[in-house]
């Protein structure tokens, strides 16, 4: 691939879109550079779909530019799409088709020829591992498989900006370590990756950069060094409880040293200042509110102390 | 007992949940038996015939083809504007006579009426009627032509003779009567005939695309839970069969009572008919099991719908009255059940028959249902048993 | 362009692989104009049988003559006259033996219409209830017979009265018939019910590829092909040329299997194809208009069949409706009307010209339910 890594690909400036009297998107900017993997991370409902269908060309947003690859993007226009392969949140393959006749279909819509895309679609199902079913209907394909084509046709034109809408929702753990595995080797291709997900790891294990997200704007954004570091030496500390849960978490606030809590389904999260010497005056005052006490985790700053401290909500509520 | 009202309840609901089902359900039988039945129960009904010519021989058959009341007459000055007429099909037949007919048959000569026949098989079936009024009113005119050929007396003389023996004798006259002594012109045929084979067609049809419910149940996996649970496969069969049944004698009785009420259609004895259509909906919801057991998808069950409602229905009477089939063609009709619920209305509706009479067929029909019944949960069976 | 091309090829190799498009499209619609035929084709080609006794209670010249006139007429058209005994019961054998019609000859009939004047000569008819069009038959046989009686009669009376002698077998009319066919013969039942059930199941098979934009819908696909580098009217435009591929494909099929198997002729084919072409025409657009309201394919489903089997109703696929009245007007707004009414009129011509008329109607039709179908179309293009 003759990309340069460093050179910058794709570029949001002050995107707006509501639906009724919902604001899904806030005056939203963003950039990644050819060869970056840059991660989206909210909770569902937070605007991400939303952000990328906007950068895809799928909707047109009320206010705001949307440039990938020196091309302004928009729904009405077809410039520019080539450069950007997306793959949806859902499956989005055809079910009476073959693997092979899926791909074919979708090469012919992005305009390659017959010749140049037959060697790379035998390289796309060797990728995907498909090579053997390539002749099935993916009706008859299991659930990881379906997955596996869904990213695969996002790959199939060699797109220099991948945008993933949280790929890994829904896939076993072997299947989701390989499509992770994936996404950092096209990375390192010097591919630009737009990738969301609500699940901290992933955005920490291969995201380069990362916006935070939550209810249509990005409140953070940076390395997962500079995030970290914008809550100081800060631990958060996770305590399953039974019982009252938001009574309970409602009890810490004010506690000395304690600078966040949220309540989860069925825990607490805690953001301290030197969280092990606190831990003793926490459990203290959750046993007094009656809680039945779990199990315990203190954390070293994490994303999911930033977003906690941030946003004051969990990640995953 | 409860199950099945419970699984017939729940598919009932379900049914009612999608609008275009209400549609189908409701509205649109009474569209149809108001379109078909608009034809019927006209007045107007007869085929429209169209007459170029004039004369008193023209007037006298035209008055004469009226009051057979099989053709319904509108006289046109040119052969020109009764081809135009007969080309547009808005006339089915057309004849043109020419101006001097009646003469020229009293001098022995013969008269070319032209037919116009329009396209379809419709004019051919009008024609004999329109021509026999014409050779009735020209039989004077066709005497007195024969017998100039036979004598040296003048024209006039010889019509004049015939004149006074036509007004000496008393025609012929022809006494209809039905057996059983009613009056022929009283028949309260038409509509009644519509309405019953609507009712049976739509009742089948609706209940038919059933299937699809058990097919979706399947595809859901719910009737594979349903089997786990402790309800044998045969109460499933029956219970899902229920609700189709319950869907069809809705529709029935809802037929049965607005086609009553807005076009006066007589239903005949209520308590057999009810018994009748029960029975009926439960061969219904029979065919609509068997096909829901062995169709794999919800497009090829809807093909085998429309293909299996409307072809059983036209060849069990619904769309032809059974009384009009040939010998063989009523012979093999006797495969569908809709010939057996036409036979058993008709006894009911225009004989005054009872729960009584109607007896054979009722058994016929119950026969139908426990075999298509059986036939579905053994399929039934065989799809949801296997991995 | 190309990408109407690939998406269309994509649904078509789809929908021929599932097998509804031929269940649907070709096999129910060919079952049915063979069962509708087997129905009516006998009553239309004018071979309903009648079952017709003759019960001579006179045993005169005069009805030694009719009975044997009425007789002779067993075998002919359907005809099956059984002569019984001077005795029988008309009620009786009607309910026996199942009679559609039993005329009777009373016992003074040959002197009545002998007699010089006096009370009218009488003929009875009893007639089936069950029976009513057989026994219309029956009726107008006798009222043709009546007719040569009153001829016979007239003549003896007025050659006695002239002094002539005649012979006992009375002549014929004089009235000729020449028969002709101005709009042509038309076609005969059984190719009507093929064209008829093409027409009305070229609805049902269109819908697949309507329709076919509610799945890429719910199978996400559509997401993809927004986000593909091709405009968006291309996808609309593609799924149009679907449906109208696969109904011009499953009706072309029927007209011919019609031939091949029917033996209908439905003149220039030339003709035949602009027909079908702007049926199918018409029935994209209105199924296109369903299809862009749906909300789910199941629903869109739903409503097209009954769309497919009203609009055939009022059209004229289940038993010809003629253009006057209200039911008149209604029928002239289906395309269903001017695709048979096209047909019966091409199968005389002898240039395929003659089908002007209809096929500008149903474009007509076509683009009036056409562009609202798109604007309804378009908006349905959302992620």
């Amino acid at each position: 691939m003759t990309v340069i890594p460093g050179t910058r690909l794709a570029e949001a400036s002050g995107l707006h879109k509501t639906f009724g009297d919902i604001h899904a998107v806030n005056d939203v900017s963003l950039h990644i550079d050819a060869g970056e993997t840059y991660g989206l991370l909210g909770p569902n409902g937070a605007g991400k779909t939303t952000t990328i269908s906007i950068l895809a060309g799928l909707l047109e947003a009320d206010e705001g530019t949307v440039m990938v690859a020196g091309e302004r993007i928009r729904p009405r226009s077809t410039r520019g799409r080539a450069a950007i392969g997306l793959v949806p949140q859902d499956l989005a393959i055809y079910p009476d088709l073959t693997a092979e006749e899926n791909l074919k279909f979708f090469a012919a819509l992005y305009g390659m020829s017959r010749r140049d895309s037959a060697p790379r679609i035998a390289e796309v199902l060797d990728v995907i591992g498909l090579t053997d079913r390539r002749k099935d209907r993916t009706s008859k394909y299991s659930g990881g498989m379906k997955r596996r084509l869904n990213i695969g046709i996002g790959l199939l034109h060699s797109p220099r900006l991948l945008i993933l809408d949280e790929p890994t929702v829904g896939v076993d753990p072997q299947s989701r370590n390989a499509i992770l595995e994936s996404v950092e080797t096209l990375s390192g291709e010097g591919m630009a990756v737009l990738y969301t997900t609500h699940y901290m790891e992933e955005a920490e294990r291969l995201c380069d950069r990362i916006g935070i997200i939550d209810s249509g704007r990005v409140i953070a954004e940076g390395t997962r060094a500079e995030l970290t570091a914008s809550i100081g030496e800060q631990e958060r500390i996770r305590i399953e409880v039974t019982g009252q849960v938001a009574d309970a978490a409602s009890r810490l606030r004010g506690l000395d040293g304690v600078t966040d809590v949220a309540a989860e389904d069925d825990a607490v999260v805690v953001l301290a200042d030197d969280g092990s010497a606190r831990l003793s005056a926490i459990i203290e005052r959750l046993a007094g509110a009656g809680a039945q006490i779990g199990s315990i985790d203190l954390a070293r700053p994490d994303l999911e102390a930033v977003f906690l401290h941030l946003t004051g909500k969990a990640l995953r509520e | 007992m409860t199950k099945v009202l419970s699984i017939a309840s729940f598919n009932l609901l379900r049914m009612f949940r999608e609008r275009a089902n209400l549609f189908f359900v409701l509205v649109f039988p009474l569209l149809i038996v108001f379109v078909i039945g608009s034809q019927f129960a006209d007045d107007d009904d007869a085929p429209d015939v169209a007459v170029a010519g004039t004369g008193a021989f023209v007037d006298r058959s035209v008055e004469r083809l009226e009051d057979t009341g099989a053709a319904s007459v509108q006289r046109v000055d040119s052969s020109a504007e009764l081809r135009d007429l007969v080309e547009d099909r808005d006339v089915v037949l057309g004849v043109a006579v020419p101006d001097d007919a009646e003469d020229a048959l009293r001098g022995g000569a013969g008269v070319e009426l032209t037919v116009m026949l329009g396209p379809g098989d419709g004019s051919t079936q009008v024609e004999g009627v329109v021509m026999r009024a014409f050779e009735a009113e020209a039989v004077a005119a066709d005497v007195t032509g024969y017998l100039l050929t036979l004598t040296d007396a003048a024209a006039d003389d010889i019509g004049e003779v015939v004149e006074r023996t036509v007004a000496a004798g008393a025609p012929v006259e022809i006494n209809r009567v039905l057996a059983g002594g009613a009056d022929p012109d009283d028949e309260p045929l038409g509509i009644d005939q519509v309405a019953i084979g609507i009712l049976l067609l739509m009742t089948f049809l609706n209940a038919l695309t059933g299937a699809s419910a058990l097919i979706q149940s399947r595809q859901y996996g719910v009737s594979r839970r349903m089997v786990a649970t402790p309800t044998s496969l045969r109460l499933i069969v029956v219970g899902e069969g229920a609700g189709r049944w319950g869907v069809g004698m809705f529709q029935a009785v809802y037929i049965m009572a607005t086609t009553a009420v807005l076009f006066g259609v007589s239903w005949g004895n209520i308590p057999a008919a009810v018994v009748l259509l029960a029975v009926f909906a439960a061969v219904a919801a029979g065919a609509a099991m068997l096909v829901g057991a062995v169709m794999h998808n919800d497009e090829q069950a809807a093909g085998i719908t429309v293909m299996v409602g409307l072809g059983l229905g036209a060849l069990g009477g619904s769309m032809l009255p059974l009384d009009l089939f040939s010998g063989t063609m009523r012979t093999v009709a006797n495969i569908t059940p809709h010939a057996w619920a036409n036979e058993a209305f008709v006894e009911l509706s225009r004989r005054g028959g009872t729960l009584v009479d109607i007896l054979p067929q009722l058994g016929v029909l119950a026969a139908f249902a426990v075999v298509l019944m059986s036939l579905a949960a053994w399929r039934l069976r065989l799809t949801l048993t296997r991995p | 362009m190309s990408a109407v091309v690939t998406i269309t090829a994509k649904d078509l190799k789809e929908r021929l692989r599932d097998k509804s498009f031929f269940l649907l499209g070709i096999l129910t619609p060919l079952v049915l104009a063979f069962v509708l035929d087997l129905v009516m084709g006998d009553l239309g080609e004018g071979q309903l049988e009648v079952d017709i006794a003759v019960v001579d209670a006179d045993g005169s010249v005069v009805s030694s003559q009719l009975r044997a006139g009425i007789a002779g007429l067993d075998g002919e058209g359907g005809l099956e006259v059984t002569v019984l005994d001077a005795d029988a019961d008309p009620d009786a054998v009607i309910d026996a033996d199942g009679y559609d019609a039993v005329i009777v000859i009373p016992d003074d009939f040959g002197d009545r219409v002998t007699a010089d004047g006096g009370s009218a000569p009488e003929l009875g008819l009893v007639e089936n209830p069950d029976r009513p069009v057989q026994a219309g038959v029956a009726e107008s046989i006798v009222v043709g017979f009546t007719t040569n009686i009153e001829r016979a009669r007239l003549l003896a009376r007025a050659a006695d009265e002239l002094g002539l002698d005649v012979a006992p077998v009375p002549p014929a009319t004089g009235i000729e018939l020449d028969r002709v066919w101005p709009g042509g013969e038309g076609l005969d039942t059984g190719a009507r019910m093929m064209a008829g059930m093409a027409v009305m199941f070229v609805f049902f098979t269109v819908q697949f590829g309507v329709t076919t934009l509610l799945d890429e819908k719910k199978s996400g696909t559509l997401t993809r092909l927004l986000a593909a580098p091709i405009r968006r009217d291309s996808i609309t435009a593609a799924k149009g040329a679907v449906s109208f591929l696969l109904g011009v494909l499953a009706t072309m099929i029927l007209m011919v299997t019609g031939t091949l198997l029917m033996g209908a002729d439905w003149g220039p084919w030339l003709g035949v194809s602009a027909l079908v072409v702007s049926a199918v025409l018409t029935a994209v657009a209105l199924m296109a208009i369903v299809a862009g309201i749906a909300k789910t394919s199941e629903g869109a489903s739903a409503a097209q069949a009954i769309i497919a089997v009203g609009l055939a109703m009022l059209g004229g696929s289940w038993f010809p409706v003629s253009g006057e009245g209200l039911m008149g007007l209604l029928a002239k707004m289906t395309p269903h009307y001017w695709f048979l009414n096209g047909l019966e009129d091409l199968t005389d011509a002898t240039t395929w010209t003659v089908v002007g008329r209809p096929v500008l109607a149903m474009a007509v039709i076509a683009v009036v339910a056409g562009v609202p179908a798109a604007v309804l179309l378009r908006r349905r293009l959302r992620p």
